[in-house]
């Protein structure tokens, strides 16, 4: 009887570190599950400085379309490879249209890195349609007889994703017309932010 | 083999103790202080921004007018420092700081810049 009762205690002895262990891996099980639970959802720190950073350029890329309109000149050409040489992660597209009454001009600017197959519909203008290849860093330029109102639509593929956008304005006065869509990436996300803007003479 | 024994439960309480301390250092050893550099780069284009809308900041960054540009943010932010990139920046970001870019394209002619803003 007493020999049962000391194996016993020898054996409680024996375990006592294993309980050690034992009660060591059921802490850390708990630790585990209650990090899980409780750990924060994750920040996007850098987000909210690309979104002001963002609006900063978007603003900016308007006021280019008024100075394209003063200078005569296609200024978002000049800003979007500016801010490419400026910005690592910077892309961009955009349409700048120049009117004059009964003619305009569309240029379109490619800056996201990839060339852009290009196809125009013109509606109330002729050529009704036009279409070409845009290479990054690059200008396409197409000009139109319109007279009354004009519905461009621009589809552009880039790396067999095709996007569209559409235009209205009045051919029967001088005004220049511009859309932008431009972006930076973020590991492996991206923020857009995109506009149109016209100005008068 | 008593002395064995008593060893053996060291050890295991060793381990014990190991495996707590590394699953404690784990779990709070990746609490890093909090990253404020979003917060402080968007109170910088905050700031900017704000200078903007007054019309104030646009002639002072096309006229490259640190003094004046710094003394317009001195009001609006704590602890800073500016500088036009023509054509790299310079400055070196400090431990704890945002750095932010702010650009112009022009004023009234196309003449871009470029303004970096370190923050802390």
């Amino acid at each position: 009887m007493y020999g049962d009762a000391d194996t016993a205690r020898d054996a409680m002895k024996g375990s006592k570190g294993q309980v050690f262990v034992a009660g060591a891996a059921l802490f850390v099980v708990l630790l585990a599950l209650i990090a899980a639970n409780l750990a924060p959802a994750p920040a996007m720190p850098a987000t909210l400085a690309i979104e002001a950073q963002l609006d900063n350029i978007a603003q900016e890329y308007r006021y280019a379309i008024g100075l394209s309109a003063i200078d005569e000149s296609d200024r978002l050409d000049d800003f979007s490879s500016y801010l490419r040489d400026n910005i690592q992660s910077f892309d961009a597209i955009y349409a700048l249209v120049s009117v004059q009454p009964g003619t305009y001009t569309l240029r379109i600017g490619n800056f996201l890195r990839n060339p852009a197959a290009i196809s125009i519909t013109a509606e109330g203008s002729s050529p009704s349609e036009a279409s070409g290849t845009v290479d990054d860093k690059e200008t396409g330029s197409w000009d139109f007889t319109a007279s009354g109102d004009v519905n461009i639509t621009i589809e552009y593929t880039i790396q067999d994703i095709a996007y569209s956008q559409s235009l209205q304005f009045g051919a029967d006065k001088n005004q220049t017309i511009g859309w932008f869509d431009i972006g930076i990436r973020s590991g492996e996300s991206g923020l857009r932010r995109s506009g149109t803007w016209s100005v008068a003479g | 083999m008593i002395e064995m024994k008593g060893v053996m439960h060291v050890i295991e309480a060793v381990i014990a103790i190991a495996m707590m301390a590394v699953a404690i250092a784990g779990l709070f050893g990746h609490a890093q202080p909090a990253d404020n550099s979003a917060q402080l780069a968007s109170a910088g284009y905050a700031a900017l921004q704000h200078l903007e809308g007054t019309g104030q900041l646009r002639p002072a960054l096309a006229a490259r007018d640190t003094a004046a540009i710094r003394a317009m943010l001195n009001g609006l932010l704590g602890s800073f420092d500016l500088e036009i990139c023509e054509p790299e920046c310079t400055g070196m970001l400090q431990p704890g700081a945002a750095a932010l870019d702010y650009f112009i394209a022009g004023n009234g002619s196309y003449e871009p810049v470029r303004l970096r803003l370190y923050v802390w």
